[in-house]
């Protein structure tokens, strides 16, 4: 036990982190009810500014710029000692005003247009913005690793600290110190100054404060800016604690700081700091010291310490579930209208044959031959996530339940299929062969969405007693210890040395309709039929379920759990079979990606990408069955994403960036998402079309034609030669006559003082109308 | 008249294309945004004009030197040649491009590695500028064809490893060369397709055991590279000291147990004679011999409690293998705890950073790597060919590159240096360029000679690593300010010789 209670205390360092990083999450929720997701993200920019002032002096804003030329440019980095590092204490100062930035831009530019919204608009904007600065550090800072310098007590250690055997470096104490007394003063400040009891009076009741003159909009601004720079004091001072500096490292971390916050209620900062250095010390004795007892399960040494947050999450939340705090809003908007879906049967009519096109192509293949190549494993790599787009749909936009674990799901699913498959023979291209029954494809298929269903039901018991963002924390938590329990762990997974699951082709009657097509690539058109039948028939089910009585429960549910029940709808029972029904769909896609890949590993369910794989729901249209197709056309290594890579090779380093702006302007501006706003747009010029003659097109060419020209000529001669990177011309004058057009209705616009900005001849149109 | 929700929350009682102006109001700014976003294409920095040093001018041989072969394999004369025809006149490459393909992590924050594809380039342009392309005939001064490198740049995930095989292989290139990937699932597409695959850094367990795939890059990963370490910290640094205690924490990742169990702690319990079934002769050289293993999962919050774990054995001596930087983050921990390089330490060559190292200064004089030589200080290296190889590689890397920066990294080293050797046996094959001739020849390879680096033995390879043609590492010892080769070209896979496979199961 002493060895145990010295292996404790060399935790102290970590948990001094993860209770720094703790407080800044309560902090942001206390201002603006967002458990923000992007906290590690702050933390890892403060860290790399400091190390490049320390490194050249340089300060690098989180900017890109975004101007194509020499001449104008938006200045980006600012050096202060021409090269030379600039003093540690100057450094210090500068990277938390770098968060103390960041902090009031998320909260001007992000939250507070979210202030208001879904709770589910603000986990998308938090993603976004954890998106935006990832982005931002790895064009500014480049891939780098480098190691953070020691800035308290480097050097120094106790040599046996407590008496208890063990060392201690003066550094991990001192973290801890440092988290202890930022908490001591947050406690102080929230407790006895008028700032600190006007946010809690905001975090109780918003309206409240507002009668009171408090303005909840300066409340949120500045506890953003605390919550930020006390990510930045972890980012800094952790120094060589954590170690190598990398863009995501924080952002990993940040589950076990939710742990924390959640001991804390989410109110409470003290508790909140006493929960993160136990975490952390209670993470590093099972680590070192309890997994290597001989009384400790085998199957649970991998994983053990990263399930610790979930274990801790659950207990909080069952013990203090009621307790748990729903910040008070003046308004807060529900998620967005789910329509009804209509003329099911013509969809699937349309889809399928469209899709049997894309993957066959047309007869003689004289016109259009298919889909092939990187584009044949788009496309199914694009209805494969509509199908896990469908479970969020069900799950979060049917019945309102912000779940992060259903790419995880998918993931049980296909290496549960993967191991019923497995014979245990291996070959040459496999030869660490894993064990299994041997089953059949749909027999292991069948089993592995039952199982899929099963865990999704488990994990579906806390959302009985919580919700909203409270319940996306327990699903990354849970998606976490997922990966560690069961997806890395070749104990249960019997996969060795890391390599993947194999997993065999499917066939149907004896042919052969699996993802390798005839030249060797992953573009079999029988395949892409396959997925499109499989999403069609799922779609079709989706759509049923919220045309019928089962989709008016949920939706029931979604929108008051309390009014729901009294209305004789058995909360508990619609909310579980709402889980078990999205894993099934989420089982499928992963189901179909183990198909589609045929050898599959724990990288394909990483838990992270789950929170990216939400937004992207997000960005589609989380409550609608089109939005989930739109998804899935959005989705990485989907047909976007290719078409992108395809056409703007310029733009890769800016993919994460343009991912996470893209994410953000979504939720402020279009909650419903992507399908919401095309389908207005489409239906417009649908209408349009219908009507034009010769007479309206001749009128398009007279108003636009003469811009487009100049923007033409414009691109070629006026852009062309000062651009720096290799885009080609056709390229350059794309833009320009993009540029043009923007510039003509903008002046429509401003002329028109706003009120006619789509031209005169749309308002003759309006008029007759 | 219908009534819509708008996008502000209110409800609107408006028509669609009330409605639509509504929403093309609400897109002025994102559209702002798009065209600020489409004008970002340009957003790069013009290269820098290049300086290059100038090379001593060496006459072009009319053929071959047989004796370079007979010295540092073969190929080395064919080499040579190429290298002083160049340096004597420069050959451009003409004729139909051969097509290279390269897939490589970039633009990923979970990992991005562009010095790969710009030191490749680098390494094409050099070779189509002043070495004639695939293919020339420097006798009369005919150039070859000229290499088009493809590019397919992939975020770090399956789904986009296996859409980069899908694309490149829809190119028909003559090879593709894998950088570092992590999941090893494009080998099948590419295998099916009937490409050839280069690995650069081996890292998945595909990358030593798929056959079809050769791991060019100098080390031959963890099984050159574990194997290594522990021969070179039992045999030369601790001289088989009887009854020693040895270290060995291990990067806890799926791949990190096998290599572990298979290639450090199997060998010790060889060296030690607990493990019977071996025919090395070093087998029991050790009695007495004890050993620990300490599991450090990467990107934990804090490793102390770790290399409190490793200091706690008194060892005499410690193995540490990670991915780069996680090497110094566990260095970082041994110091705080009062370590010093008097216990030796051994890490393997992906833990070179000099610019940490440099930082550290005298705290890490005197810790050894070993792995695939570092090219980066070519008067460190002990081989006077590998030397001006190295040299080249530093005046035509620098001339090349479009950063400058990926000059010293290294995996901006192992771009240049597989795009030479892909180079290399290509103009092996004469007219017979195609993907199954040059498989042929890779996988026949003994000891031939690849550029400033170990020679490629595919045909020696042992299974299950039969994809591994390079396992043949080097030590170096920190002198405080550089890396100094001590040791050249050995290897300790002889410690595994004949001993089962070990999972960690």
């Amino acid at each position: 036990m002493k060895d145990a209670i010295g292996f404790a205390f060399l935790g102290m360092g970590a948990g001094g982190f993860i209770a720094l990083m703790a407080t800044g999450l309560v902090v942001a929720f206390k201002g603006s009810g967002v458990i923000n997701f992007s906290h590690g993200a702050v933390a890892m920019y403060a860290a790399f500014t400091y190390n490049y002032l320390r490194l050249d002096g340089t300060i690098r804003l989180p900017l890109i710029d975004i101007l194509p030329t020499h001449q104008a440019n938006i200045p980006v980095r600012i050096s202060l000692a021409s090269g030379g590092p600039v003093d540690k204490w100057l450094a210090i100062v500068i990277s938390l005003l770098m968060s103390v930035l960041i902090g009031a831009g998320m909260h001007y530019l992000v939250f507070k247009p979210l202030r208001n919204a879904a709770p589910l608009g603000k986990v998308i904007g938090a993603i976004g913005v954890m998106l935006y600065l990832q982005g931002i550090a790895l064009v500014n800072f480049g891939a780098e690793n480098p190691q953070p310098e020691s800035i308290l007590f480097p050097g120094d250690v106790f040599t046996n600290f407590l008496g208890f055997g063990k060392p201690l470096p003066f550094e991990s104490l001192a973290l801890a110190v440092v988290a202890a007394l930022v908490g001591l003063l947050l406690w102080f400040n929230y407790k006895f100054t008028r700032f600190g009891l006007a946010t809690r009076a905001a975090a109780g009741n918003e309206k409240g404060a507002v009668l009171l003159g408090y303005s909840p909009e300066r409340l949120a601004l500045s506890n953003w800016v605390i919550a930020a720079v006390t990510a930045g004091v972890a980012g800094v001072f952790v120094g060589s604690i954590t170690g190598a500096l990398n863009v995501v490292k924080f952002t990993t971390l940040i589950v076990p700081a939710l742990g924390a916050a959640l001991i804390g209620s989410l109110s409470s900062v003290p508790i909140a700091i006493a929960g993160g250095i136990g975490i952390g010390m209670l993470q590093t004795v099972v680590a070192t010291w309890m997994t290597g007892q001989s009384w400790f399960p085998q199957w649970l040494q991998s994983g053990a310490t990263d399930a610790i947050p979930l274990v801790i999450i659950v207990l909080v939340l069952f013990l203090r579930g009621k307790a748990l705090p729903v910040r008070g809003n003046i308004q807060e908007k529900r998620l967005p209208l789910s329509p009804y879906p209509k003329r099911i049967g013509w969809y699937v009519a349309v889809f399928v044959p469209l899709g049997a096109i894309l993957a066959f192509g047309l007869p003689g293949d004289f016109i259009f031959a298919g889909l092939s190549g990187k584009w044949g494993f788009a496309f199914t790599t694009t209805l494969i996530g509509a199908m896990l787009m469908l479970s969020y749909v069900l799950l979060a936009g049917y019945v309102g339940q912000i779940s992060m674990v259903q790419l995880s799901i998918a993931g049980v699913a296909a290496f549960f299929m993967a191991r019923m498959t497995a014979n245990g023979t291996p070959t040459p291209e496999d030869p660490f062969a894993v064990s299994g029954p041997g089953l059949a494809w749909p027999i292991a298929a069948i089993l592995g969405i039952i199982v899929a269903v099963a865990v999704g039901i488990i994990l579906g018991i806390p959302a009985l007693r919580i919700r909203g963002v409270q319940l996306a924390v327990v699903t990354i938590a849970a998606a976490v210890a997922l990966q560690t329990l069961y997806f890395d762990n070749s104990k249960l997974t019997n996969l060795m040395a890391g390599s993947n699951a194999a997993v065999p082709s499917p066939t149907f009657f004896g042919i052969d309709i699996g993802s390798t097509g005839s030249a060797g690539l992953t573009d079999s058109p029988k395949f892409a039929l396959f997925c499109v039948i499989m999403l069609a028939i799922m779609c079709t089910i989706v759509s049923n379920l919220r045309r019928g009585s089962t989709g008016r429960r949920f939706l029931a549910v979604r929108a008051n759990e309390r009014a729901a029940a009294s209305a004789g709808v058995d909360v508990p029972r619609t909310k579980l079979l709402a889980f078990g029904l999205a894993s099934a769909l989420a089982g499928m896609a992963g189901v179909m990606t183990a198909f589609q890949q045929q050898q599959i590993s724990s990288a394909n369910w990483v838990y992270f990408a789950g929170l990216v794989t939400l937004a992207f729901a997000y960005l589609g249209g989380i409550t609608s069955v089109s939005g989930a197709v739109i998804g899935g056309v959005l989705t990485g290594s989907g047909l976007v994403a290719v078409f992108g890579a395809h056409q703007s090779e310029g733009l890769h380093s800016y993919t994460p960036v343009l991912g996470g702006v893209g994410m953000i302007l979504t939720a402020i501006l279009h909650p419903s998402g992507q399908s919401m706003l095309y389908q207005p747009i489409v239906q417009y010029f649908g209408n349009w079309l219908k009507r034009a003659r010769g007479r309206e097109w001749a009128g398009v060419g007279r108003r636009l034609g003469p811009f487009i020209v100049i923007g033409l000529v414009w691109g070629a001669i006026g852009i062309n030669p000062w651009r720096t990177d290799d885009w080609s011309r056709p390229w350059m004058m794309a833009l320009g006559a993009f540029l043009a057009l923007f510039i003509r209705n903008l002046v429509i616009l401003i002329r028109s003082g706003g009120h006619r900005e789509l031209g005169a001849a749309e308002a003759t149109q309006e008029a007759a109308a | 008249m219908p009534v819509v929700t708008s996008t502000i929350g209110h409800t609107c009682p408006c028509s669609q294309g009330e409605h639509l102006k509504n929403h093309m109001k609400r897109y002025v700014v994102p559209a702002i945004l798009a065209a600020l976003t489409v004008g970002s294409f340009g957003v790069t920095n013009a290269s820098a004009k290049s300086a290059t040093p100038k090379a001593a001018s060496k006459a072009c041989p009319a053929a071959p030197d047989a004796a370079l072969d007979a010295k540092y394999g073969v190929g080395a004369g064919a080499l040579e040649q190429a290298l002083a025809c160049g340096e004597a006149k420069k050959l451009k490459a003409k004729g139909d491009p051969v097509i290279v393909g390269i897939m490589n992590p970039e633009g990923d924050p979970a990992g991005s590695f562009p010095e790969y594809t710009v030191m490749a380039q680098a390494a094409v342009d050099y070779i189509n500028t002043e070495l004639g392309g695939i293919g020339a005939d420097y006798a009369t001064g005919t150039p070859g064809r000229p290499i088009q490198l493809e590019v397919c740049k992939m975020a770090i995930n399956p789904a986009d490893s296996q859409k980069c095989a899908n694309e490149l292989a829809a190119k028909k290139p003559l090879v593709v060369y894998s950088t570092l990937n992590f999941f090893g699932n494009h080998f099948k597409i590419l295998n099916d397709a009937k490409i050839p695959v280069v690995v650069g850094t081996p890292i998945s367990p595909g990358d030593f055991t798929t056959p079809g795939v050769y791991a060019i890059g100098g080390g031959g990963g963890c099984l050159g590279v574990h194997t290594g370490l522990i021969e070179y910290l039992t045999n030369d640094v601790l001289k088989y000291k009887a009854n020693a205690k040895i270290a060995v924490p291990w990067a806890n990742t799926p791949p990190g147990v096998f290599c572990y169990h298979d290639l450090e702690k199997k060998p010790l319990n060889v060296l030690n004679g607990t493990n019977g079934k071996n025919t090395s002769k070093a087998a029991g050289k050790m009695k007495g011999m004890t050993h620990i293993g300490v599991p450090i999962k990467p990107g934990s919050a804090d490793v102390t409690a770790d290399a409190q774990k490793v200091l706690e054995f008194k060892p005499d001596g410690m193995v540490y293998s990670a991915q780069g930087a996680d090497c110094w983050t566990f260095v970082n921990g041994l110091l705080k705890l009062g370590w010093t390089p008097a216990t030796p330490l051994v890490l393997s060559g992906a833990c070179i950073d000099l610019t940490t190292m440099r930082a550290l200064g005298d705290k890490i004089k005197g810790i050894y790597t070993v792995g695939a030589s570092s090219i980066l200080d070519p008067d460190a290296l002990i081989d006077p060919q590998q030397r001006r190889e190295a040299k080249i590689y530093g005046a035509k890397g620098k001339k090349y590159a479009k950063d400058k920066t990926s000059l010293e990294k290294g995996f901006g080293t192992q771009g240049f240096l597989g795009i030479m050797t892909v180079w290399q046996v290509a103009n092996e094959l004469g007219k017979k360029l195609t993907g199954p001739a040059l498989t042929k020849y890779i996988e026949n390879t003994t000891k031939f000679h690849t550029f400033a680096s170990t020679g490629l033995s595919c045909k020696k390879a042992v299974a299950p690593y039969v994809a591994v043609c390079n396992s043949t590492v080097s030590a170096s010892k920190w002198n405080g300010k550089a890396l100094k080769q001590v040791k050249e070209n050995f290897s300790g896979l002889g410690l595994i010789a004949g001993t089962d496979l070990d999972f960690g199961k």
